[in-house]
């Protein structure tokens, strides 16, 4: 009775309809053994020590079922930013090859590192004469 | 950090530097030193520290800057001060040889930067 008492109802239960063998329910109460008893959410079968129901084949494992919802999770979101470049494109995805030279020239210089480097020039320039001044 | 810890970039920078403090305090120096050897410096110590800048932006130790770069912003500073700055201001004066000097720097710059940085 002792053992009992450290299970609960569930576990108690299912030991008698699951495995009514002598030898299973003396082996089976102990806790550390109980780690990964797992109740199938799809048919109600208890499962020892595997990742898939051995009844019904569903997925049981706790760590592999949100190792799977974060791979989904992570292509679903792969699909939308896809998606979301392919319908809203940047200014210079939509011009890069746009049919007018200039705009071509142009797109390229304001998306160049050397845009940035000018600016970096027109912000010193503006200092030393804020400064001197 | 390779750029501004190279000593030709320091003794350009603190000899501008020097220049212009003499100036504030009005040491006697000969005109010439004062009229264009900060014009001269300019170029060379503007477009090294952009370059470090922009090197320290994209991570990399092996960029240089192009000339058409180097002369748009040269062309810039030119327009800046020697055009714009004197309109407003009376501190500034309009002198062809301090553009010629801007592009002698930053030419010198242009084909001495793989050398050196």
């Amino acid at each position: 009775m002792q053992i009992f008492k450290r299970l609960s109802y569930d576990t108690v239960a299912n030991l008698f309809i699951q495995d009514t063998s002598f030898n299973r329910i003396f082996v089976f109460p102990l806790k550390r053994d109980m780690a990964n008893q797992i109740k199938c959410p799809n048919c109600g079968v208890y499962n020892t020590n595997e990742d898939y129901c051995t009844n019904c084949g569903t997925l049981l494992s706790y760590q592999k079922r949100r190792e799977l919802a974060f791979a989904q999770e992570e292509k679903d979101r792969k699909k939308r930013a896809q998606i979301q470049k392919e319908t809203s494109p940047s200014f210079y995805e939509k011009n890069k090859n746009h049919r007018f030279l200039v705009v071509r020239i142009f797109v390229k210089i304001i998306h160049s590192i050397w845009m940035a480097f000018m600016a970096i020039g027109m912000f010193i320039a503006w200092l030393v004469s804020a400064i001197a001044a | 950090m390779k750029i501004i810890k190279h000593p030709v970039f320091i003794i350009s920078a603190l000899m501008a530097l020097i220049i212009y403090m003499s100036q504030r305090f009005q040491l006697p120096l000969p005109n010439w030193i004062y009229f264009y050897v900060n014009n001269f410096l300019c170029m060379p110590v503007v477009l090294g520290l952009c370059l470090a800048i922009i090197r320290r932006l994209k991570k990399t130790e092996n960029s240089y800057v192009p000339l058409v770069v180097v002369l748009g912003l040269t062309t810039y500073f030119a327009i800046y001060f020697e055009w714009f700055m004197p309109q407003i201001s009376t501190r500034y004066t309009t002198d062809i040889i301090d553009i010629g000097l801007y592009y002698l720097g930053a030419i010198l710059f242009f084909s001495i930067q793989k050398r050196l940085f």
